[in-house]
C-alpha cells in the first residue's frame, strides 16, 4: 500500500528522499499527542520511526560512540528538525549520530515513560522532522519539476 | 479548526475524484489498480485527519494538513497521468509488447501504465516511490501515437529499475566519496564560499544539493544506459528525435547535454551499438544554469562525482540486460523486417519489439523508401510499425496458449 506504514518501514534507514517520511514522522507525532491526552494509542508509526532512527547510526568499534550512516540530504532534513524542536544540541556529525541513537531510544520507550516533559519534547521532534521532510519534498518536487529536460 | 476542516475537505474531494476516475473506460487493468493504490493512500490521510480533535497540538494539527496538501500537490498529476491513459491517442498496441519486456528486466508482477502528457517530456512520475512495482510512460501528447519513439521506454524502464533494484544505495558511496575527495581537493575554494571547517555538521548541509545532483544524474545516466542496452541505435535515433538540437540552458539534475551524449556514445561503444557518425555534433553545448558562484562549485564537483561513476552504471545496465536476457538488436531480423516494410506489408514472426523499432528507424532515414510509391511515407511507415507491432502481440499470446 503506498505512502502507508506498511508500506514505509520494514528494513530501511533513515532516509530523507524516501517520501514516506513526512507521514511517518507526522503520525508518530500524533501518536505521542494522543499518548500525552490519556487516549489509547498502539504507536505503530513511533516504534517505526526510532527503528529508522537506529539504523541510521552505528556504533563506533571499541567505543560507545555511534557514527552516523545518514546520506547529506538527511542529514539536513534531521538536524533542521533537532535545531528547530531544540530536543538535542547537536554541532558535530558525532553529536548528530549520538542525537539519532538518543532520540530512538527515547522513542523507544515511551510507552512507559512517565516523564511528560521527554514525550513533549519527542512530540516536538517529530512535528518539526515531518515539516522538514514536507519541506525537502516539496523543494524536490518543484526543481523535478522546474528541470523536465527528458527524462 | 479550519485549517483541518480544509484539509479533510480537500482529501474528501480527492477521493471523490479518483472514485469518478475508476468509472473510466480503461484498456488494461494496471491503470485501475493503480486508482485502487492511490484511494488506499488518500483513505489513510483522511482517516488519520479525521481522528484529530481539538484537543489535540495545533502544530501536530497544522503538520497533518500540511502533509496531506503534500500528497494532493504530489498526485493530482498523476491522477492525470491516469486519466489520459484512456485515451486513444495513446498506441494501445505498445502495451503488451513493453509490459513484457518490462517483467523480464523487473519481475512478474511489475505494471505499466501507457499515457500522454502536456509538457514536452516523455516523463516517470517521482513519486513511483508511492506506487512500488510500477512502470508509467508518458509520451509528449503530440507524438504519443508515434511508435518511433518506443524506444524511450528503455529510459523510463532505468528509473523503475533503478527504485526497485535500490541502485541508489549501490552508487551513493561512491559518490559521496567523490564529492568530498573534490571538496577537500578544492578546500580553499570551498572555504572562500562556505567558510567554516571541512569537518562540521555544516559541510554536509552546504554539499547536500551537490550530492541530491550528481545522484540525480547518476540515475539518468544509468537510464540512458539501459535505454541503448536494449533499443540499441533506436533509442539513439529517438532521443535524438525528441531533443536535438536541444535548449541552451542545463538542468542541475541531468548531465550537461555534451556530457550525455558523449556518455550515450560510450555506452554504444561498449554494447557494440552504431550511432550516426555525426551524433555528436547534433546536440548544442548548454550553459550553466547559475550564476551564483557556490551553486557553479556545487554543481562542477556534482558533474566530477557522477563522471566517476559512469563506467559502473554502464556495466550495471549491461549486466542487468544480460542476466534478464533481453533480446538484442540483430541485423538478420532487421533486414527481414525491412523487406516487409519495402512490400508496404507488416513484418510477422519477428519475436521482439527491439528489432522492429530499429527497422523502422532504418525505414524512417530511408528517403528513397516508397519513393514515388506513396505520398505520405511517415504516416504509412507508423502504421506498418503499430500493425507489425500487434502482429507480434498476437503471435505472442497464440504461443502462450498452445
Amino acid at each position: 500500500m503506498p505512502g502507508t506504514i506498511e508500506n514505509n518501514c520494514a528494513g530501511k534507514r533513515f532516509k530523507a528522499l524516501d517520501s514516506g517520511l513526512p507521514f511517518l514522522a507526522s503520525q508518530a507525532a500524533i501518536e505521542l499527542d494522543n499518548l500525552l491526552l490519556g487516549r489509547n494509542v498502539d504507536l505503530k508509526a513511533v516504534t517505526q520511526l526510532a527503528e529508522r532512527l537506529e539504523r541510521s547510526t552505528e556504533q563506533v568499534a571499541g567505543t560507545e560512540d555511534r557514527k552516523s550512516l545518514m546520506d547529506p540530504a538527511t542529514i539536513s532534513v534531521f538536524s533542521n528538525a533537532i535545531a528547530e524542536s531544540g530536543i538535542e544540541r547537536v554541532q558535530t556529525l558525532a553529536e548528530l549520530a549520538s542525537g539519532a541513537w538518543k532520540i530512538a531510544r527515547e522513542l523507544q520507550g515511551s510507552r512507559e515513560d512517565s516523564d511528560k516533559q521527554r514525550i513533549g519534547r519527542l512530540k516536538t521532534f517529530c512535528t518539526y522532522l515531518a515539516q522538514s521532510a514536507v519541506a525537502h519534498e516539496r523543494a524536490l518536487y518543484e526543481m523535478q519539476s522546474a528541470n523536465n529536460n527528458w527524462s | 479548526m479550519l485549517p483541518l476542516t480544509y484539509a479533510r475537505r480537500r482529501i474528501r474531494a480527492v477521493l471523490e475524484e479518483i472514485g469518478r476516475l475508476k468509472d473510466s473506460d480503461f484498456p488494461y487493468s494496471h491503470s485501475r489498480d493503480a486508482l485502487e493504490q492511490l484511494d488506499r493512500l488518500f483513505q489513510e490521510r483522511l482517516t488519520s485527519l479525521e481522528s484529530l480533535t481539538g484537543q489535540n497540538d495545533p502544530g501536530v494539527i497544522k503538520t497533518a494538513c500540511s502533509e496531506s496538501l503534500l500528497q494532493v500537490f504530489k498526485y493530482l498529476p498523476l491522477l492525470g497521468f491516469i486519466l489520459r491513459s484512456t485515451n486513444i491517442r495513446n498506441s494501445f498496441e505498445i502495451f503488451g509488447p513493453l509490459l513484457r519486456l518490462a517483467r523480464q528486466v523487473l519481475g512478474p508482477d511489475i505494471k505499466l501504465i501507457v499515457s500522454s502528457e502536456w509538457e514536452y517530456s516523455p516523463h516517470v512520475y517521482k513519486p513511483i516511490q508511492d506506487l512500488p512495482g510500477y512502470v508509467l510512460l508518458g509520451l509528449p501528447a503530440c507524438e504519443s501515437g508515434n511508435p518511433l519513439l518506443v524506444p524511450l521506454a528503455g529510459h523510463e524502464l532505468g528509473h523503475t529499475t533503478w527504485q526497485l533494484r535500490k541502485l541508489a544505495d549501490d552508487f551513493e558511496p561512491a559518490i559521496s566519496n567523490g564529492i568530498e575527495e573534490q571538496v577537500r581537493a578544492q578546500e580553499g575554494q570551498y572555504k572562500d564560499l562556505f567558510g567554516g571547517d571541512l569537518d562540521d555538521l555544516f559541510v554536509a548541509q552546504n554539499l547536500a544539493p551537490a550530492h541530491l545532483w550528481a545522484l540525480r544524474q547518476s540515475e539518468e545516466s544509468f537510464c540512458d544506459f539501459l535505454g541503448v542496452r536494449i533499443f540499441a541505435e533506436s533509442y539513439l535515433l529517438a532521443f535524438a528525435y525528441l531533443t536535438t538540437p536541444g535548449i541552451k540552458r542545463r538542468s542541475e539534475l541531468y548531465p550537461n547535454m555534451k556530457d550525455r551524449v558523449r556518455n550515450l556514445l560510450r555506452a554504444s561503444s561498449t554494447f557494440g551499438v552504431d550511432p550516426p557518425s555525426e551524433f555528436a555534433n547534433w546536440f548544442i553545448d548548454e550553459s550553466t544554469p547559475t550564476s551564483n558562484e557556490k551553486e557553479r562549485f556545487l554543481l562542477k564537483i556534482a558533474d566530477i562525482a557522477r563522471s566517476s561513476v559512469v563506467d559502473n552504471l554502464i556495466a550495471r545496465a549491461n549486466l542487468i540486460a544480460s542476466e534478464s536476457h533481453v533480446p538484442g538488436r540483430e541485423h538478420k531480423k532487421i533486414d527481414a523486417v525491412l523487406s516487409a516494410f519495402k512490400l508496404l506489408t507488416p513484418a510477422a514472426s519477428v519475436g521482439d519489439v527491439v528489432n522492429i523499432l530499429n527497422a523502422a528507424w532504418q525505414a524512417f532515414d530511408d528517403e528513397h523508401l516508397w519513393k514515388r510509391v506513396v505520398e505520405d511515407r511517415i504516416d504509412i511507415l507508423n502504421e506498418l510499425v503499430l500493425k507489425s507491432i500487434e502482429i507480434l502481440e498476437f503471435e505472442e499470446r497464440t504461443r502462450q496458449t498452445e
